[in-house]
């Protein structure tokens, strides 16, 4: 309830007033003090109760003074954080009215300050970056300055590099002149060479054909040797069998003498017959020993002239080994020889193709001579450009830092305003 | 004039009556002979029957030796036999001089001996094999204790 | 010979032979009856036959001096068949004709000169001039021989040792004083006295002795029992079977199957066929068991063929040792093998040479019976004489050191009397007279065992004998267990084993007597064959054992493996291999290998002496 200061006071003042009709009233009909005392005492209680009620009132009243001051304290010092708030009244009065409006001008403030702090937030960005960039161009244009520069001396010195190289160029060419020379001498001779260990090839050739033939003949006749073994040994064997047939037919013989003999008178004739085949298996078996016996000493001549033979056959294979050898050494030497003069002649081929390969090389090597010489002047002039052009690049930059330093003034400036409640 | 087949038997030259023989048999397989008293070397199938092979060297109380591949057959109504020997030499033809030693000669109970081509050699007959079969059978152990 | 036997080809000789061989057993079985009954018309007339066939015979063959005697006695037959009745001289008389014309059919079998010996060249009641006991012995028998220096005076060594080189060559010398040794030793001997035993008769015998004997003198005697023998028909004599003629036929007709057989054979072959070549053999296998089943059968011979002779032998023996003895027969149209029947003769004379020598005291019965059981032939000779005590022959055995008090007793009745067949034992004279028999039984027992079969004896003291041969019926086929022995087959008769074991190792131990196998119902005793063999072969890993009987008590024969049954064809052993004990034959394998088959008990009995056997008899 609103109650103006004013009423307030009036109010105070009435109550006072009937505070002390009443008493002066009761006091009589209640017969507490004596009647002398009445008058007094009725005084002194309205005089209490108008102390009471002024303490309180005033009290309330400078509460809210004091608070209003201390939050126009805060707004001077730029706290815009905070909100003025009266302590709870239940008769609020004028002194409401104005912490709400001085709450509208904090509100008012805040929002302008926000605004003004965020642009020159960016405004502080906006001039970082320029200056940077403008840093960044000055950087690139001192570097180009110093490429162009740097190409500027390169192309002087490759001028004279060149000037060396195609000297050079010119030397070798006449000493691969001089190697040509060499190598057809070498082809010639090499040629010679060959000639000669072709006839010594033919020459060792024939001779290995000759003891080849002859290795031959040993051979054959060893191969022959073996075969007649062979046809002896058949012959053995042909003996073993017969043996074995008139072993078997005397056998036959004996059992067929028993058997006569024991057909008795009837075996008579065909005894005799009997003992006649026995008497023809034991000869034919004694002929085929001495067979046997002949067919042993051939086999051991036979085996003597085999040995005979295998060792001839062996010197003659060492001899043919030895020929075989020089025979080889002369077809690599004719190799050789070929080959030689076949890398003499390639080598002087080559050799002149070298020639006039270098002399369009210096040709070549002039030519790049000019250009570079064009070249130098040209990166000169590009030089002194560029240094020009970095120089207004400088200025760039230096007006870009002017900038960033204002944007971070302003800066500095409305960071001094509070806007919200420090985050505690 | 009969005939004789010759043998040797240990170091003594035998000869056979001939009528007397069965057979000869080479390369035969010579299997055990069950219960065989020395001698019996063992066992023969000649002509679907069963013969003892008898080492004849060891029936004339000999030292036998390697033998024959062959083996003689005795076929006889009193005995049939395979006898193992040291070598079959041959027929060889009894001549009439087939006579009993005279003397101390005899010594070794062969009647009768006759001169061949390798030497004296004595007569054997199915009745003396018998004999000394005889004597070799009698002689076995088991005969002697049972 | 005659030359006229020439003239005939050989086929002849052997027909005549075997047909002579009949004439004369029916003249012996005739003469028999006519003795009973001398008015009997009906043999008379049957034996006037044969003997009119037997002089034809002869007449054809060109054996003229067997005519003549069976024209003689034809002409002595003549005579009486008219008067209706053959009187007791001119039985005699026949009877010894008879002998000598088998006597000369023997001469011609073995290709002699038919003997001389014209005993009957007289009239009808004279006498025979040779002595009985001479003329009757067709084969010898054991001599007494004394030789002396014809003169005074010594005679070459070298004639003494011909001489007993001779004996031995011609027979066996049973002795001989001096010993053949000392003679040999070149000691010369005033005399020589010797037994020998010898198949010739004596006039023969005499002879070849007297070709060698030059100036020694050898004076011949025979002393063995009057050699009436009891020979299988002459119908066996060189190994000869009558054939029937539709038994013949039905071989020709197999043969000839067999030949068709052989093309289909060749044709199946040609083409590869396994299928038709299976076939063709599982025919040819039939036709060939057929064939095998005839030729069996070809060989099977009646008892009869020896037992027809029994009667005269038995009536000799008792005439000759003055007691009266009846002979019955039963069964004996029952059929053996021919080789065993062969073989049967001398055991079966020696039984019944025993029953009348021992058996029976004055007078008797002789019975001879056949009896088929299952594959084998029982043959009993049976006696009603006094039988035989086996406590005298328990103490002759111990008295003889064949074993001691304490085993004796252990002896089984039928161990005990199995005694007289040990080999020495009964040879004892005093036997004889303790056990009221003997002689020859261990020759009996040989003989029975050596065919496969064997000997039981019964007897109780005043009952009488029986010899029970078991014999088997066949000697070609039977069916044998075939067993490895130290590395090779031998094999049992299926008749002789009991059972066969395949025992875990664990049930071998070796006992105190040797290795024992513990069985659920026994303890067998075992015994390694190869030990009784004489084979060299350890003792198996994995044993086999073939249970046998031996005097009954069962025995393992350990051996490496069982092989398995087969019926096999047993071959017959002929000496030396007979006398090997414990052998009763042999079979040749499918792949050509030899199995000797063995006869348990006599096995065990031989291999007594050699291993030592759990034997209790000993």
């Amino acid at each position: 309830m609103r109650v103006e200061i004013t009423y307030k006071f009036v109010i105070g003042f009435i109550i006072v007033i009937a505070a002390t009709v009443a008493l002066n009233i009761l006091l009589p009909q209640l017969h507490l003090v004596p009647a002398y005392l009445e008058q007094t005492l009725a005084t002194a209680c309205a005089i209490l109760v108008g102390l009471l009620l002024g303490w309180g009132f005033s009290k309330a009243f400078s509460a809210n003074i004091l608070v209003l001051k201390e939050a126009a304290g805060r707004l001077s010092a730029g706290d815009l954080s905070r909100t003025v708030e009266l302590p709870n009244n239940r008769f609020q009065d004028e002194t409401e009215e104005l912490a709400e409006s001085l709450n509208r001008v904090v509100d008012n403030l805040r929002e302008l300050v926000g605004y003004i702090r965020t642009s020159s937030t960016r405004v502080a960005e906006s001039a970082h970056g320029l200056s940077a960039t403008s840093e960044e161009m000055t950087a690139s244009a001192h570097e180009v300055a110093g490429a162009v520069e740097l190409i500027s001396h390169g192309a002087e010195t490759q001028a004279a590099m060149t000037e060396r190289s195609s000297e050079h160029i010119r030397e070798l060419a006449s000493s691969i002149e001089r190697v040509a020379e060499t190598a057809r001498t070498t082809a010639v001779s090499a040629d010679e060479m060959a000639r000669t260990a072709q006839g010594g090839g033919r020459t060792v050739a024939q001779a290995m054909e000759q003891l080849a033939r002859m290795l031959d003949g040993v051979e054959q006749q060893s191969q022959q040797m073996l075969t007649f073994t062979g046809r002896v040994q058949k012959i053995g064997r042909i003996a073993e069998f017969i043996t074995n047939i008139s072993q078997k037919t005397n056998l036959l013989a004996l059992n067929a003498s028993i058997e006569a003999a024991r057909a008795g008178e009837y075996g008579r004739g065909f005894t005799v017959v009997a003992e006649e085949i026995c008497k023809l298996a034991d000869s034919a078996e004694r002929s085929t020993a001495e067979i046997t016996a002949q067919i042993e000493t051939l086999r051991e001549e036979s085996q003597q002239v085999q040995v005979l033979l295998k060792e001839r056959a062996q010197e003659m294979t060492a001899g043919r080994a030895a020929v075989d050898q020089t025979g080889n050494a002369f077809r690599e030497i004719i190799e050789t020889a070929l080959a030689t003069q076949e890398r003499a002649l390639a080598i002087s081929r080559l050799s002149s193709d070298q020639t006039a390969a270098a002399g369009s090389m210096v040709g070549v090597i002039e030519e790049i001579a000019r250009v570079v010489t064009e070249n130098a002047a040209a990166s000169q002039q590009a030089s002194a450009a560029t240094v020009q052009q970095s120089g207004s690049m400088e200025e760039l930059a230096r007006s870009a830092q002017e900038l960033t330093a204002l944007a971070e003034e302003l800066m500095d400036r409305v960071s001094q305003f509070r806007l919200a409640a420090p985050q505690s | 004039m009969s005939q004789a087949l010759l043998l040797s038997a240990g170091r003594r030259l035998v000869g056979f009556e001939l009528g007397q023989l069965g057979e000869i048999v080479q390369d035969r397989r010579v299997q055990a002979l069950p219960m065989a008293p020395p001698g019996f070397i063992g066992a023969v199938s000649v002509q679907g029957e069963v013969l003892p092979v008898i080492e004849l060297a060891t029936l004339l109380g000999e030292q036998p030796t390697v033998h024959d591949r062959r083996l003689v057959v005795v076929s006889a109504p009193q005995l049939a036999v395979a006898l193992a020997v040291g070598a079959v030499h041959g027929l060889c033809s009894l001549t009439l001089a087939a006579q009993p030693l005279a003397g101390t000669l005899a010594g070794n109970w062969e009647g009768r001996v006759f001169p061949t081509t390798r030497g004296i050699a004595v007569l054997l007959d199915v009745a003396r094999l018998r004999r000394s079969l005889d004597e070799c059978l009698a002689a076995a152990t088991w005969r002697g204790r049972a | 010979m005659t030359a006229a036997s020439f003239t005939l080809p050989p086929g002849y000789r052997e027909l005549f032979l075997s047909e002579a061989g009949e004439h004369l057993n029916a003249m012996a079985r005739q003469l028999l009856v006519l003795e009973e009954t001398p008015q009997n018309l009906e043999e008379l007339n049957a034996l006037f036959r044969a003997v009119h066939s037997l002089k034809g015979m002869a007449a054809t063959m060109g054996y003229d001096r067997m005519a003549a005697l069976a024209h003689r006695l034809e002409d002595v037959l003549a005579r009486f068949r008219r008067e209706g009745r053959l009187p007791a001289a001119a039985i005699e008389q026949l009877r010894a004709g008879q002998a000598v014309l088998e006597k000369r059919l023997e001469d011609i079998a073995a290709g002699r000169p038919e003997s001389s010996g014209e005993a009957l060249d007289c009239g009808p009641a004279a006498e025979p001039a040779t002595p009985a006991g001479r003329s009757l012995v067709p084969g010898g028998g054991l001599y007494e021989l004394t030789v002396v220096p014809a003169e005074s005076g010594s005679v070459a060594l070298s004639h003494w040792l011909w001489l007993v080189n001779e004996l031995m060559r011609l027979g066996t010398l049973l002795s001989c004083r001096p010993a053949p040794e000392e003679l040999a030793a070149d000691r010369l001997p005033a005399r020589l006295e010797a037994r020998w035993r010898c198949p010739l008769a004596v006039e023969e015998a005499t002879a070849r002795l007297v070709n060698v004997a030059g100036p020694l003198h050898v004076e011949l005697a025979l002393t063995s029992p009057p050699a009436v023998t009891l020979r299988p028909g002459r119908a066996q004599e060189g190994n000869r079977v009558r054939v029937s003629a539709a038994l013949l036929d039905r071989l020709v007709n197999l043969t000839g199957e067999l030949v068709t057989m052989r093309h289909g054979l060749r044709t199946a072959l040609g083409k590869g066929s396994l299928e038709a070549l299976t076939e063709e053999l599982e025919q040819f296998d039939g036709l060939l068991d057929q064939l095998r089943q005839e030729v069996l059968s070809a060989r099977m011979v009646a008892l009869s063929t020896i037992t027809e002779r029994l009667p005269h032998l038995v009536q000799s023996l008792a005439r000759a040792a003055g007691k009266h003895i009846v002979l019955r027969l039963s069964g004996t149209e029952e059929r053996l093998d021919r080789a065993i029947l062969e073989a049967v003769v001398v055991p079966l004379e020696h039984a019944v040479r025993n029953a009348i020598d021992h058996g029976i005291e004055s007078s008797g019965t002789i019975q001879v019976r056949a009896v088929r059981q299952s594959g084998q032939l029982l043959l009993e000779v049976a006696d009603d004489g006094r039988g035989m005590d086996r406590e005298a022959i328990r103490r002759r055995a111990v008295a003889d050191g064949f074993l001691t008090a304490s085993d004796a007793a252990r002896l089984s009745p039928e161990e005990a009397l199995m005694l007289v067949c040990r080999p020495g034992f009964s040879t004892a004279s005093r036997v004889t007279a303790s056990s009221g028999r003997g002689v020859g039984m261990d020759a009996v027992r040989q003989g029975v065992e050596q065919l496969g079969g064997h000997l039981e004896l019964e007897s109780r003291p005043g009952a009488g004998t029986c010899v029970r041969m078991v014999l088997p019926r066949t000697v070609a086929i039977a069916p044998v267990l075939l067993v490895s022995c130290g590395g090779e087959p031998v094999g049992f008769p299926v008749t002789r084993i009991l059972s066969t074991l395949e025992p875990d190792p664990g049930q071998l131990r070796r006992g105190e007597a040797g290795w024992v196998a513990c069985l659920a119902e026994e303890e067998l005793p075992l015994i390694g064959l190869h030990v009784l063999l004489g084979r060299p072969a350890d003792w198996p890993s994995h044993p086999a054992v073939v249970v046998v009987n031996r005097h009954g008590r069962r025995l393992g024969l350990v051996v490496e493996a069982l092989l398995g049954q087969q019926d096999v064809f047993i071959k017959p052993l002929r000496y030396p291999l007979d006398q090997l004990p414990g052998l009763c034959g042999a079979t040749q394998l499918g792949d050509g290998r030899i199995a000797f088959l063995l006869e348990p008990q006599t096995l065990l009995d031989a291999g007594s002496g050699t291993v030592g056997l759990p034997t209790r008899e000993r």
